[in-house]
Formats: C-alpha cells, sequence, structure tokens
C-alpha cells in the first residue's frame, strides 16, 4: 500500500507519519510539506491513500484532493484539520474520511480499515505480474510497479494487455505508438529500442514468459498475469469493483470495451 | 437497484421520490417513508444497497434511523440530506456513502450520488 501523508507544517506531519507506520508498518509512506512536490510525487507513483491537511499553504487540501483524484480516481482521501467546524469540507468529493488533529494512531487505524476504496490486496500468491487497467495504466511485480527505461515501452505493453492474447504486427505497433508520424525509417528504429528495454526488463524482472514473440508478431500471454480488465471481463467480482469508469487514462487509443 | 428514502415532510418526500426515480437506473424500486420502523422491515425484506436519510428534524430522528441501518444492514449506502449539515459530525462516523445539503436537489446531484456509492 503507497500512503502520502501531507501537512505544511513539518512537527505535525512527523505526527501523522509516526502514527500511519505505526498501525500500517508494511505501507510505504511518502511525506509532503509542499503540496507542489506532492502532486509531482503523484504523477509518477500510483498511490492508494492520501492523509492531506486542509489548508496547505498556498494551495487548499481539496485542490490537491481533485487533482489526486484525477491521477487516480480510485485514491482514498482522508482530511485532516484542526477544526471540527472544518469536517465535512470536500464532502462532494466523496472522500473516505475525516480526522482531527493531533491524529492518534487508533484514529488512523480506523481510516485505514474503513477505506471508501479498499485496496485489493496484490495478489502475490500466484506469483504472477499484476496488471492495472482502470485508471492509469500500471504492471506490477511483487507489489512494485516496473520501471522502464522508456515511457513507450509501457505504452507497447499497455497495448498488448489491450489486445488480449491477439497478436500485432510491428506495422500496427508503430501506428498506435507514434500515431503522427511520417517518418517509417526512425519509427522503426524507435520501435526496436522500445521492444529491447520492454524484453530486457521483463528478462530483469523473471517475467519474460508474459510476452510471447513470433516472426514480426507479438502478444501477450493472457494466462501469465492477472488483470483487472480480464477478470471484469470474465465477470469476477474482484473486477468489476475494480472499475471506475476509467481504462488506461494515459493513452489516447485506450477504448473500454464491455464484452 | 432497491432504493429507499426517508423523509418527515410529505412535499419533500414526494419532490424527493420523483427525482430520484428520475436519477436512479433502469428498473429500479424506489420507496419512500415517514416511518422509521417501517423502513427498517422494508429494508430487511428488500435488501435495499441504498438510503436516502434526511436530517432535517430537529429531535434527530433521522440520524438515529440511520444509526440502526448502519448497525443492521452494514453494507447498505447511506446519503444523508440536510441543507444546515445537521449531524455532520456524528454522521461522518457511520461512514455514510454521501452527505447533499444543497438546497435544491437535481437529478444531476442523485445521479453523482449513485455513482459513487461507498459499497457496490
Amino acid at each position: 500500500m503507497n500512503i502520502i501523508a501531507a501537512d505544511d507544517e513539518k512537527l505535525v506531519l512527523d505526527g501523522m507519519v509516526e502514527a500511519i507506520k505505526k498501525v500500517e508498518p508494511s505501507a510505504e509512506v511518502y511525506a509532503f510539506t509542499d503540496p507542489d512536490e506532492l502532486l509531482k510525487f503523484a504523477q509518477n507513483t500510483v498511490c492508494d491513500v492520501a492523509f492531506l491537511d486542509i489548508e496547505m499553504g498556498h494551495i487548499s487540501g481539496i485542490e490537491v484532493a481533485k487533482q489526486l483524484k484525477q491521477l487516480n480516481p480510485r485514491i482514498n482521501i482522508i482530511f485532516a484539520t484542526g477544526y471540527s467546524e472544518y469536517m465535512g469540507i470536500g464532502m462532494k468529493m466523496h472522500v473516505s474520511g475525516y480526522l482531527l488533529k493531533p491524529v492518534s494512531c487508533e484514529d488512523v487505524r480506523d481510516e485505514l480499515d474503513n477505506l471508501r476504496n479498499p485496496i485489493e490486496k496484490v495478489k502475490t500468491d500466484s506469483g504472477k505480474p499484476v496488471v492495472k487497467c482502470f485508471g492509469n495504466f500500471d504492471i506490477f511485480v511483487k507489489g512494485k510497479s516496473l520501471n522502464f527505461e522508456r515511457s513507450k515501452s509501457r505504452e507497447l505493453l499497455a497495448y498488448l494487455v489491450d489486445r488480449r492474447g491477439s497478436a500485432v504486427t510491428s506495422g500496427e505497433l508503430r501506428a498506435v505508438l507514434w500515431e503522427n508520424a511520417e517518418d517509417e525509417k526512425s519509427t522503426s528504429n524507435y520501435l526496436q529500442q522500445v521492444k529491447k528495454d520492454l524484453i530486457t526488463t521483463l528478462k530483469k524482472e523473471g517475467i519474460s514468459n508474459i510476452l510471447v514473440t513470433s516472426w514480426n508478431k507479438y502478444a501477450i500471454d493472457v494466462d501469465a498475469i492477472e488483470c483487472d480488465y480480464y477478470d471484469y471481463l470474465n465477470n469476477k467480482p474482484e473486477g468489476v469493483r475494480a472499475y471506475n469508469g476509467e481504462y488506461m487514462s494515459q493513452y489516447s487509443w485506450g477504448e473500454f470495451f464491455k464484452a | 437497484m432497491d432504493i429507499v428514502i426517508y423523509e418527515e415532510d410529505s412535499k419533500q418526500r414526494s419532490h424527493l421520490k420523483n427525482v430520484i426515480q428520475r436519477a436512479a437506473p433502469p428498473k429500479s424500486d424506489v420507496a419512500d417513508f415517514n416511518n422509521s420502523d417501517v423502513l427498517l422491515e422494508y429494508i430487511d425484506k428488500k435488501d435495499s444497497s441504498v438510503a436516502f436519510i434526511s436530517l432535517e428534524d430537529e429531535r434527530g430522528r433521522g440520524y438515529l434511523l440511520a444509526r440502526k441501518v448502519k448497525e443492521r444492514f452494514p453494507r447498505t449506502n447511506l446519503i444523508f440530506l440536510s441543507r444546515n449539515q445537521m449531524y455532520m459530525k456524528e454522521a461522518l462516523k457511520l461512514r455514510y456513502s454521501g452527505y447533499i445539503s444543497s438546497p435544491t436537489i437535481t437529478k444531476e446531484i442523485i445521479q453523482d450520488e449513485l455513482n459513487n456509492l461507498r459499497y457496490l
């Protein structure tokens, strides 16, 4: 579980982080006094919960929450305030909860036990990588998001997941990944580099088996991954719960089809 | 979707039912009540997924009803209605799905709540 904690007062923030870590020692907790840094961070890291001060200096906690929800609609926002009168601010945003400062371990425990969007336990039991398509696309191995050298490598993988096991040619990949490009030679070169990065990264994580390749064709092995989109299509409850109205949000070609 | 409404003012109740019926998904059942015991029996029979409860009465009957609903049917989505944000702090403890404080309740407001239910 990735948790953000934010307060413009460092002392208060330290107290909040301490309480969160005591209650949920396995969580990754990211602390911020600066809302701009927080938002920059959140663009690259999917976070499940955000404990936010309602007033954070030059930007309100409400505004921060709005932007976090745009990045991840399923993020659980928990507002922390020193004034009981402020409890209820932002209720139109369907936040997960409110806390009165100073934050106690009991309060944090209560909030994490009653999240509005419960965190689906990342399925490490099967040993398969976990692919998330609803919201932003991402792939996790043993609970950690995969790091690619090139952002197009992630997009290529996302497209193969979207094709649900159907083989895709290099020509189709070039058209999708570089839709407005006219120079076929340079996109062919880029594609080679992207494919190399994808294969290298998967191999490094020990999950090369998820990619099926043959002469000029590429596909995902649908049985080699856990995927919220596939679960949804197969009417599995975890897939239905995961659906939030957004599908591979970061890619313009992403269209969500209901089977 | 099975929806119940608790509102003691008959005019308000009628308006609310009308708006909710227009906003709810097709084939939804919407039942309105001004008696908490009858409402609880109904939820028990029908396993209602959403309860719109007005908190406007000064004696707190709406809030007390919500507490009972939460105890007996924890996964029924509670959506509170109060123009004056009455019982806000108490309502927060009940892990409500939504809280509507707008003076005018529109189809869009109801749809937003139904599209963002806490419990699916």
